[in-house]
C-alpha cells in the first residue's frame, strides 16, 4: 500500500472522487471532439498528406528527388530518424524507468507519453524504409530463411542491430501500453452507450473483468514489461549511435556517442512530452492531474539530461583538440566556424543553453516558460543530430570530395509529413483512447490526491 | 560378375507376357483417354472412372500450365551458318587507326556480336606506342550517334545516291568542261590513298594529263589548277611549317623525341594534352619521369593559360600571351650567352610577379648543360616565334637528336596563307564548286573571315559531313561519310610510319565512305578497299617483299598488325639551319599592357570539337578546372577577387557571366577561377557554341549559344591565324549561371593525400627517415602506447590474402599528367552512365575514376608532422601560381574495409582474391558503405538512368542506337543500387579463364584493368600482387610508395607512388603575390 507524507505536493488537485475522475477522463472520448480538435486535425491530415505525397515521389522517382549526394549520403533521413526515435525514448522512461522506481507522479503522463513513443517510433521506422534505394527489397534486413542458401544477414551492420532495437522497441512499448490500456478501455466500454463504440471497446478492452484476479495478473505483468523495456531505454538508443560510432568518419568515430545519445533521447523526448501535455491538459481540461508539479519533474529531468548532453558536447570538443588528430580537430573546427556554424549554433544555444534556464523555480514551474523552452529543445535536438552527420560527412578525410549539402522541398516535404501524420495519430488518439491512465490514477487517490491530503 | 546378368521388372517382363509386351511401347502403360475428354460430349455422360478423372485432372492440368509458362520471346537471330570468327560471347578485336585531323592513335577495337564496345591503344605502333587519349576512345560512342545524316541530302531533304551522284556528276562535269573552279576544302588528311583519290579526282575534273597516282596537294598543285585541295586546320601549326621553310627549306613539322630530352623548355606548347603528336608525346615524356632511372627530364614550362602539360611541369612560369615572342627572345640570349654566340634584340619582357625572368635564365642554363638532349617547342602560331625557336634548338645542337626533321610528322597540314586565299577567290566569286570534307569551316573560322558570305558566292556547294554542321547546312547537298570505324583507310602519320583503318561494323546508316564518292564522281571504281589494297600493293608491298611471298600475305599481316612501318627506309637528308634570327626576332610580336589578354586553347576532352557532341567528353571533368558540360573564361582568382566574380563555385554558389569583347566579337561566358592564370589574362576555350553538337544538358539557365563559339574570335596576323589577343575587354554582366564541377576544393589542406618531395631529396634523404623522411611508414600507438605499424593495429580479422591471386595495383603519380583517358575508358567499359550537368552540380557524378587534381596552397605545413600550427582557414586557398598534382582515385579495394562491415543486407563482401565485391542485385540502397568510405568511390543510382526522362538525350543506355555500345559483360545497374569500380572483375574472370584453358599461370600484363590499359603512360599498374616477378609487386615494394589515408587501418591493394619533382621545393619556387584573396 502506498505510503506518502501529508506535505508532499499532492499528485491529484482539488477534491478528486473515483467517479470524477473517470468522468473527466472519459467525457473527452464519448462526447464530440471541440473545435480546436478540428483545426488541430486538419492542419494535421494536410501536412500528413503532403508528406506522404512526396513520400510517393520518393519511392516512385528515386532518392535522387532529395537533395543527398555523393558525399554526404545521409541528411534529413537520418536526422529525422534520430530525432523521432530520440523523442520516443520518453515515454518508455516514463513507463518503465520510473514504474520501477515507483514514481507515483509518472501516473498523469505515463498513458499519452507511451502513445507518443508509439507514434514516435513508427515516423522513425518510415525512414530506414523510405531512405532505401529499392525499399521493395527492404525485408532482406530481416533473417528470414530463403532460397538463396540460405542468404543471411550482415550481423557486423550497425544497421541491422538498428531492425533488431527498433523493431524490438516497437513491439515491446505497444504490448506495455496496450496492456495498460485494457482496464481503461473496459471502463469506457462499460460507459459505452453507442452500439459501435461499444463493440469497438468490447474488441479493444480484450474481455477484461476487472476481478481480483486479473488486476494481480495485471500488475504483474506490468511488472514484467517494465523490467523489459527500461534496460530498452539505454539500448536501443546506443544501438542507434552505433550507426555512427563504429563508423571511421572523424565526427561520428567516438565512444561518447552511447551515452550521449540516450541522455539525448531522454532530453528531447521529455521535451516533445512538455510539449504535447502542456497542451492537452488545457484542451481536455485536465489541469488537475497533469499539475504543475508533474511539469516541473519533467523539466528537473529535461536540466539533468541536458547538462548531460552538455558536458558532452564539451567533451567532444576537448577530446577533438586533445586527441591530436588532425582530422578530428578539423571536423569540430568545421562545425563551429564552417559552412554549416550556423546549424552548430543552433544546437549549442537550444541544447546547452536553454536547458540550465530551468535550474531556475520560477521558470521551470511556468506553463509558458516550458513550453516554449521544450518547443527550443526539440529544434536544438534537430539540429544536433543534422550537425553530426552532415558536417562529418560533408568535409572528411580526403578534400576533394567535399562538398555542400542542400535540401530539397521533398526533403522537408517528407519532415513536416511525419510531423502532420505523427499528429493525425496523436489526436485520433487523444480522441478516441483514455489520456490518462485513469486505473493507475485511481490508486494513488486516496494517498496523493489533494482532498485526501487534508484529511 | 556373371555379364549375362538380366534384370526384370515384373514376372510379365520376365515370362514375355504377349499383352504385356504390347503394352511396354506404349507411352502410358494404361491408357489416358485424352481423347475423350477433348471431345464436346459432357464430362459426366462420359464412361470414366475416377480414376480416369483424376487422370485427366493432373494430365490437363500439366498441360495448361506449361502451356501457360510462356517461354519470353528472344530477340535473337541464330547465325543458319556461323562465320568463321563471331562466337556470340566471345570479343573480336581489331587492329584501326583514330585520325579525325587532330588526333591520331593506332588502336584495337573491341566488338562484340558484331558492333565494337571498346577501344584501346594498339601497342604495335611505333608512334603511339598502345597509347591513346580521351577522346580517341570516346570515338566508339560518336558512331552509334543517332544525330549522324542517315543519308544523302539534297537541299536539306533527303534524296538518295542515285539522285545525288547524278546531279552532282552532272554539274561537276559541266563546270570541268568549261575549265571552272573546284575547291576541296578538307582538313588535315594524313591518308596517302585518300590523297590519291583526290588526285583522281581532281585528274578527271581537270580533264588534264596529269599522273592519276599523285595526289593534288597543297604542295605540289596538280598540272592543272582548276581543281585544288586546300587543307583547313581549325587550330593550324601553319607558323611552325613556315618557319621551318625559311629556317630548313622544307615546310615541314619534325618528329620530335621528348623521351631523349633532358631537359624540355615549352613556351605555350600543351604537348602532353592537344599540340601536334599529342598521344606520341606523352608516351615519350612518360619515359623520362622516372627519378629511379638514369636521369629524369627536367620541364620548363613558359605560358599564361594553366594547360595540362603546365600543371605538370617542374618549374611553371606564368608569362602574358603577348610576351611569349618576348621570353623566347629572352630564353635565345640566355642561351646565346651559354654558348657565347651573339644575341638578337627583340622585344624584352617586363617585370614578372612570378619570377618567370629568372626561370628562364635557369632554363637556359639547363638547356645549355643538356646541350644535344635538350628540347625547346613553342605553341605559337607566329613564324617569327618558331624561327626564333629553331634557332635555340640549333644552337643547342638538338637536330639530329631530340629533333628529327628526317622524319616530320604529318600533323597540321594547314596553311594559313592559302585558305585566305581561297575565301579571297570565293568572294570573288571565282570558285564554282567547292567540296567540304572533315572540316566545319561555317563554325570554326574567324568570324572575320565570313565563310558563309563567301560560301554564298559559290554555286556548287557539296559537304561530305557525317553529321549536320553549319557547313553542311550551308551546302546543296550533303553526301555523308561513314564514321571511321565503318571505313576503311590508311594513316600516315609520321614518314616511314603507316598504319591502316579497317571497318569493325557494317555501315549503320546509307552513308558512303567520301573516298569513294570521289572515286565514283572520278569514273573509277568506286571500292575503297580495292582502292586502298592497291595503293598498299603499289608503294608498301616492294619494301616488304623479302619477308613476305604474296601480296596477299603482306596485306594480312599488316591488316591483323594495323601498322606497317619503315622508319629505316625514310631517305636521310642533311639540314643545315639557315633562318634569319635577327629579322625574326624584330618581327616578334611586341608585349602589351592593354586591357586583358586572351588566349585562346584547347580542353583536353573537346580538342577542336569534332566531338563536342559525345556525352562522354562532355561528361570528362577538364583536367584543370574539373568543370564539365560548360565552356567559361578562366581567370585568377586573384583577379576575379578585385573585379568581383564568385570565386567559390559550388552546387548553389553560382558563377559570374562575363561579357568578353575581342576586336568587335562578343562572347558571353561564365568566369571560372583558375589559379596559375597569369595575372589579367584570360583563357577561353574553343570548340563549343556549336549548334549541330548541342546536348540537352539540363542546364538550368542557358546563355547564347553562338556567343560561346571562341573560334570566332581567332585572328589572322601575319599570315597566319593567331589565337591570342590583347587589348581585351571584360566585364562582369552581374548575371549568374551554375556551373557543374566535379571538385569544389582545390588545396589537400596540410594532409598527405599526394605524397611530394624533389629530385634532390629523393636522392638524397632516406625515406624512412626520422626527421626528414619524406615517405615516413605510418604508425598508430597501440594500447599500451607503443608505436607500431598501421595494420598490426586492428580489430579485424584478416583475410587469407597470402595463396592464390591478389589484385592489386600501384600508381605512378609521376607518369600521371591527369589526361583522363583512363576515366572514359572506364566508362566504356563499364557501362557507366551520363548523368548530365545538373547532376553532375549536385555531386553526384557517376564516374567510377576520378582524378583529383590538388593546387598547392601558400599556407600548406612544410611537411606532414602535426605539430606544426595550422591556418585551415588559408589552406583552403590555392596560392595565386600554385603546383599541381594529380591523382587518380578509385575503389581502393581494402583488406580491412570500413563498406563491407556495414552494409546490412552484405551486399558487399570481399573476395579471396582480395577484391572488394559489389552485389548489386543484393543492395537495397541504404548508403551507409557510401558514407563511411573514407575516398568516397562509392557511387550510388539516384535515379533510373536508363528510364528517366531527365537523362534522355545524353544516358547512351536510353536511345536504342547508343545503347549498342554497352558492354554486355557488364550489367547495366538499377536504381537504388550502389556502384563502384570492380577492378573489371569481368576482365580478371575472363584472364584467368584463358589462362586456365591455356593450362598455364596468369601472365604478369594479361589481365589488364580498362584504366591501366587506356593509360599512354602506364601510370596505373595491374597485377597479381602475389606473384613474386609482378610489375605491380615491384612497384609496391618501391620505397616510393605509400597508402592513401593509410592511418586509418584501411589496408587498400592500392599503392601510389611518391611525385618526385624536378625542382626547389614548393615553398620556395612560388613568388607570393601581393594581392589578397578572400
Amino acid at each position: 500500500m502506498h505510503k506518502e507524507s501529508a506535505i508532499r505536493t499532492p499528485l491529484i488537485l482539488t477534491d478528486k472522487t473515483y467517479h470524477q475522475i473517470t468522468e473527466d477522463v472519459c467525457a473527452p472520448v464519448e462526447g464530440k471532439a471541440n473545435k480546436y480538435w478540428y483545426m488541430a486535425f486538419t492542419v494535421a491530415l494536410i501536412a500528413a498528406v503532403w508528406g506522404l505525397g512526396c513520400i510517393t515521389y520518393t519511392v516512385g522517382r528515386g532518392i535522387g528527388t532529395w537533395g543527398l549526394n555523393n558525399t554526404v549520403g545521409w541528411a534529413w533521413d537520418i536526422t529525422n530518424f534520430v530525432w523521432w526515435v530520440g523523442i520516443g525514448h520518453a515515454g518508455t522512461l516514463i513507463s518503465a524507468v520510473l514504474l520501477i522506481f515507483r514514481q507515483k507522479w509518472r501516473m498523469a503522463i505515463n498513458r499519452s507519453a507511451e502513445a507518443m513513443t508509439i507514434f514516435a517510433v513508427m515516423m522513425a521506422a518510415l525512414f530506414p524504409g523510405i531512405h532505401m534505394g529499392r525499399i521493395w527489397m527492404a525485408y532482406w534486413v530481416f533473417p528470414l530463411p530463403n532460397e538463396f542458401g540460405s542468404l543471411w544477414v550482415n550481423f557486423n551492420s550497425p544497421l541491422l542491430w538498428d531492425v533488431f532495437a527498433i523493431s524490438t522497441y516497437f513491439s515491446v512499448s505497444l504490448v506495455f501500453w496496450y496492456i495498460g490500456l485494457i482496464p481503461d478501455f473496459a471502463t469506457v466500454r462499460d460507459r459505452a452507450i453507442h452500439p459501435v463504440a461499444k463493440k469497438a471497446y468490447s474488441i479493444l478492452s480484450f474481455g477484461w473483468s476487472g476481478d481480483v484476479k486479473a488486476w494481480i495478473r495485471f500488475e504483474e505483468v506490468s511488472l514484467v514489461l517494465a523490467g523489459i523495456a527500461t534496460p530498452l531505454v539505454f539500448s536501443v538508443h546506443s544501438i542507434v549511435s552505433m550507426d555512427f560510432a563504429t563508423s571511421v568518419i572523424p565526427g561520428w568515430h567516438t565512444t561518447i556517442f552511447p551515452p550521449y545519445f540516450v541522455a539525448g533521447a531522454i532530453f528531447s523526448g521529455f521535451a516533445m512530452v512538455q510539449t504535447l501535455l502542456l497542451i492537452v491538459r488545457k484542451v481536455v481540461s485536465l489541469e488537475a492531474y497533469i499539475t504543475i508539479k508533474h511539469v516541473e519533474y519533467m523539466n528537473i529531468i529535461i536540466v539533468i539530461t541536458g547538462s548531460m548532453v552538455g558536458v558532452a558536447y564539451l567533451s567532444e570538443l576537448f577530446i577533438s583538440w586533445y586527441s591530436g588528430v588532425p582530422y578530428e580537430q578539423y571536423a569540430f573546427l568545421n562545425r563551429a566556424t564552417g559552412p554549416y556554424w550556423w546549424a552548430y549554433a543552433s544546437m549549442m544555444t537550444c541544447n546547452v543553453v536553454t536547458p540550465q534556464l530551468f535550474w531556475v523555480k520560477g521558470i521551470r514551474r511556468s506553463l509558458i516558460a516550458s513550453f516554449i523552452l521544450s518547443i527550443f529543445v526539440n529544434i536544438g535536438m534537430w539540429f544536433e543530430r543534422f550537425v553530426i552527420i552532415v558536417t562529418s560527412l560533408h568535409r572528411d578525410y580526403i578534400p576533394s570530395n567535399w562538398s555542400m549539402f542542400h535540401p530539397t522541398f521533398v526533403d522537408i516535404g517528407i519532415f513536416i509529413g511525419t510531423i502532420g501524420i505523427f499528429f493525425v495519430l496523436f489526436l485520433t488518439y487523444a480522441r478516441f483512447f483514455p489520456v490518462l491512465a485513469l486505473n493507475e490514477l485511481k490508486s494513488i487517490l486516496k494517498s496523493s490526491g489533494e482532498f485526501h491530503k487534508k484529511q | 560378375m556373371s555379364t549375362t546378368k538380366k534384370y526384370w521388372q515384373s514376372v510379365e517382363q520376365l515370362q514375355e507376357d504377349p499383352e504385356f509386351m504390347a503394352r511396354a511401347h506404349n507411352e502410358f502403360s494404361e491408357p489416358v483417354p485424352v481423347d475423350e475428354f477433348l471431345s464436346k460430349t459432357k464430362l459426366d455422360e462420359t464412361s470414366t472412372s475416377r480414376r480416369d478423372f483424376l487422370k485427366f485432372l493432373g494430365f490437363s492440368v500439366t498441360a495448361a500450365s506449361l502451356a501457360a509458362c510462356e517461354t519470353p520471346v528472344m530477340r535473337s537471330i541464330p547465325y543458319v551458318v556461323k562465320p568463321d570468327e563471331i562466337t556470340p560471347g566471345i570479343a573480336n578485336y581489331y587492329a584501326s587507326s583514330y585520325a579525325d585531323g587532330m588526333d591520331y592513335a593506332s588502336i584495337l577495337v573491341k566488338t562484340r556480336e558484331g558492333r565494337p564496345i571498346h577501344i584501346s591503344g594498339n601497342s604495335n605502333s611505333g608512334v603511339t606506342h598502345g597509347g591513346v587519349n580521351a577522346r580517341v576512345n570516346s570515338s566508339v560512342l560518336s558512331l552509334y550517334d543517332s544525330k549522324r545524316l542517315q543519308g544523302p541530302q539534297k537541299a536539306g531533304t533527303a534524296a538518295t545516291w542515285d539522285e545525288v551522284d547524278g546531279e552532282i556528276g552532272g554539274k561537276l562535269q559541266a563546270i570541268a568542261n568549261k575549265g571552272g573552279n573546284i575547291r576541296i576544302l578538307s582538313n588535315t588528311i594524313m591518308s596517302p590513298s585518300t590523297k590519291m583519290a583526290i588526285g583522281a579526282f581532281a585528274t578527271k575534273m581537270s580533264g588534264g594529263a596529269m599522273n592519276a597516282d599523285e595526289g593534288a596537294t597543297d604542295d605540289a598543285p596538280a598540272a592543272n589548277e582548276n581543281v585544288q585541295h586546300i587543307t583547313y586546320d581549325a587550330v593550324s601549326a601553319s607558323g611552325i611549317r613556315k618557319a621551318n621553310e625559311a629556317s630548313f627549306g622544307a615546310a615541314i613539322i619534325p618528329g620530335y623525341h621528348f623521351d631523349k630530352a633532358k631537359v624540355i623548355v615549352s613556351v605555350g606548347a600543351d604537348f602532353l594534352s592537344t599540340w601536334l603528336s599529342s598521344i606520341e608525346y606523352a608516351v615519350q615524356y612518360g619515359k623520362t619521369r622516372n627519378p629511379n632511372g638514369a636521369w629524369m627530364s627536367k620541364h620548363y614550362q613558359f605560358e599564361s593559360n594553366l594547360s595540362l602539360t603546365g600543371s605538370n611541369a617542374d618549374v611553371r612560369g606564368a608569362i602574358r600571351p603577348s610576351e611569349y615572342g618576348a621570353a623566347v627572345a629572352a630564353l635565345y640570349n640566355e642561351v646565346a650567352k651559354q654558348a657565347g654566340g651573339s644575341k638578337v634584340s627583340g622585344p624584352s619582357l617586363g617585370e614578372s610577379d612570378n619570377g618567370a625572368n629568372e626561370k628562364i635564365a635557369h632554363a637556359a642554363k639547363d638547356l645549355w648543360k643538356a646541350k644535344g638532349s635538350s628540347l625547346v617547342v613553342s605553341g605559337s602560331n607566329d613564324i617569327a616565334v618558331q624561327t626564333l625557336v629553331n634557332g635555340i634548338n640549333d644552337m643547342l645542337g638538338n637536330y639530329g637528336s631530340t629533333i628529327d626533321l628526317n622524319m616530320p610528322i604529318n600533323f597540321r597540314q594547314g596553311n594559313d596563307e592559302k585558305v585566305a586565299a581561297l575565301i579571297g577567290e570565293m568572294k570573288a566569286g571565282k570558285v564554282d564548286a567547292l567540296i567540304v570534307y572533315g572540316a566545319d569551316p561555317v563554325y570554326s573560322m574567324p568570324a572575320a573571315w565570313d565563310f558563309a558570305g563567301a560560301m554564298a558566292k559559290v554555286g556548287l556547294k557539296i559537304s561530305f559531313a557525317s553529321k549536320a554542321n553549319a557547313s553542311s547546312a550551308a551546302c546543296d547537298y550533303v553526301c555523308p561519310d561513314h564514321h571511321y570505324l565503318e571505313s576503311w583507310g590508311d594513316v600516315n602519320p609520321k614518314a616511314g610510319y603507316y598504319s591502316l583503318t579497317q571497318p569493325v561494323i557494317n555501315p549503320l546508316y546509307n552513308t558512303r565512305q567520301a573516298q569513294s564518292t570521289l572515286l565514283k564522281w572520278a569514273g573509277m571504281d568506286e571500292d575503297y578497299h580495292n582502292f586502298v589494297k592497291g595503293t598498299w600493293e603499289k608503294y608498301g608491298y616492294p619494301m616488304a617483299q623479302d619477308q613476305f611471298g604474296t601480296f596477299a600475305s603482306y596485306w594480312a599481316k599488316c591488316l591483323h598488325d594495323g601498322v606497317g612501318e619503315v622508319p629505316s627506309m625514310v631517305e636521310k637528308k642533311e639540314f643545315a639551319f639557315t633562318g634569319d634570327v635577327n629579322t625574326a626576332a624584330s618581327k616578334l610580336p611586341k608585349p602589351s599592357t592593354d586591357g586583358w589578354e586572351l588566349e585562346l586553347y584547347m580542353k583536353t576532352s573537346i580538342g577542336e570539337g569534332n566531338q563536342a557532341g559525345n556525352p562522354w567528353l562532355q561528361e570528362l571533368p577538364d583536367p584543370i578546372s574539373k568543370i564539365v558540360w560548360d565552356n567559361y573564361v578562366t581567370m585568377n582568382p586573384v583577379d576575379m577577387h578585385r573585379e568581383g566574380f564568385n570565386i567559390k563555385l559550388a552546387e548553389q554558389t553560382p558563377a559570374h557571366v562575363a561579357k568578353v569583347m575581342v576586336g568587335d566579337q562578343e562572347l558571353v561566358l561564365p568566369v571560372v577561377p583558375i589559379p596559375g592564370q597569369k595575372l589579367k589574362t584570360i583563357g577561353i576555350a574553343v570548340g563549343y557554341g556549336n549548334e549541330a553538337m548541342h546536348l540537352d544538358a539540363q542546364s538550368t539557365e542557358d546563355l547564347d549559344n553562338a556567343k560561346r563559339n571562341a573560334f570566332r574570335a581567332v585572328g589572322y596576323t601575319n599570315s597566319t591565324l593567331s589565337y591570342t589577343h590583347s587589348g581585351v575587354s571584360v566585364a562582369n554582366t552581374g548575371v549568374t549561371y551554375k556551373i557543374a564541377s566535379t571538385q569544389t576544393h582545390d588545396t589537400m589542406m596540410g594532409r598527405k593525400i599526394v605524397n611530394e618531395t624533389t629530385l634532390d631529396t629523393f636522392k638524397s634523404v632516406p625515406f624512412d627517415d626520422a626527421h626528414d623522411g619524406w615517405n615516413p611508414p605510418i604508425t598508430v600507438a597501440d594500447a599500451y602506447g607503443k608505436q607500431k605499424p598501421v595494420r598490426e593495429v586492428n580489430l579485424w580479422a584478416d583475410h587469407g590474402i597470402e595463396t592464390g591471386h591478389r589484385w592489386g595495383m600501384a600508381i605512378d603519380l609521376n607518369l600521371c599528367n591527369g589526361c583522363g583517358a583512363c576515366v572514359t575508358s572506364c566508362h566504356s567499359e563499364n557501362n557507366v552512365p551520363v548523368v548530365g550537368k545538373d547532376e553532375v552540380r549536385r555531386t553526384r557524378a557517376m564516374s567510377w575514376l576520378r582524378i583529383d587534381r590538388y593546387f598547392s596552397s601558400d599556407a600548406d605545413p612544410a611537411t606532414y608532422h602535426h605539430e606544426e600550427k595550422k591556418d585551415y582557414a588559408k589552406m583552403e586557398i590555392p596560392s595565386a601560381y600554385p603546383d599541381v598534382v594529380f591523382q587518380p582515385v578509385m575503389c581502393q579495394h581494402c583488406n580491412h574495409a570500413p563498406c563491407e562491415t556495414v552494409c546490412p543486407v552484405a551486399a558487399t563482401t570481399h573476395s579471396d582474391e582480395g577484391l572488394n565485391q559489389m552485389t548489386y542485385n543484393r543492395c537495397v540502397g541504404t548508403r551507409y558503405c557510401a558514407n563511411n568510405c573514407p575516398y568516397k568511390v562509392r557511387r550510388f543510382n539516384w535515379f533510373n538512368y536508363v528510364g528517366d526522362s531527365k537523362f534522355t538525350g545524353v544516358n547512351p543506355s536510353q536511345d536504342d542506337l547508343s545503347r549498342m555500345v554497352l558492354n554486355p559483360d557488364v550489367v547495366v545497374r538499377s536504381r537504388g543500387v550502389m556502384e563502384k569500380c570492380s577492378m573489371c572483375v569481368q576482365r580478371i574472370q575472363s584472364g584467368k579463364l584463358e589462362a586456365k584453358k591455356a593450362g598455364g599461370p596468369v601472365e604478369d600484363g594479361a589481365i589488364q584493368t580498362a584504366c591501366s590499359s587506356a593509360c599512354p603512360t602506364h601510370a596505373i599498374t595491374f597485377g597479381d600482387l602475389n606473384d613474386s616477378k609482378s610489375n605491380v609487386r615491384s612497384n609496391a615494394m618501391k620505397e616510393r610508395s605509400y597508402h592513401l589515408m593509410e592511418e586509418i587501418g584501411t589496408q587498400p591493394n592500392i599503392w601510389y607512388m611518391t611525385k618526385v619533382r624536378n625542382a626547389e621545393a614548393a615553398a620556395h619556387s612560388n613568388h607570393h603575390v601581393e594581392e589578397e584573396v578572400s
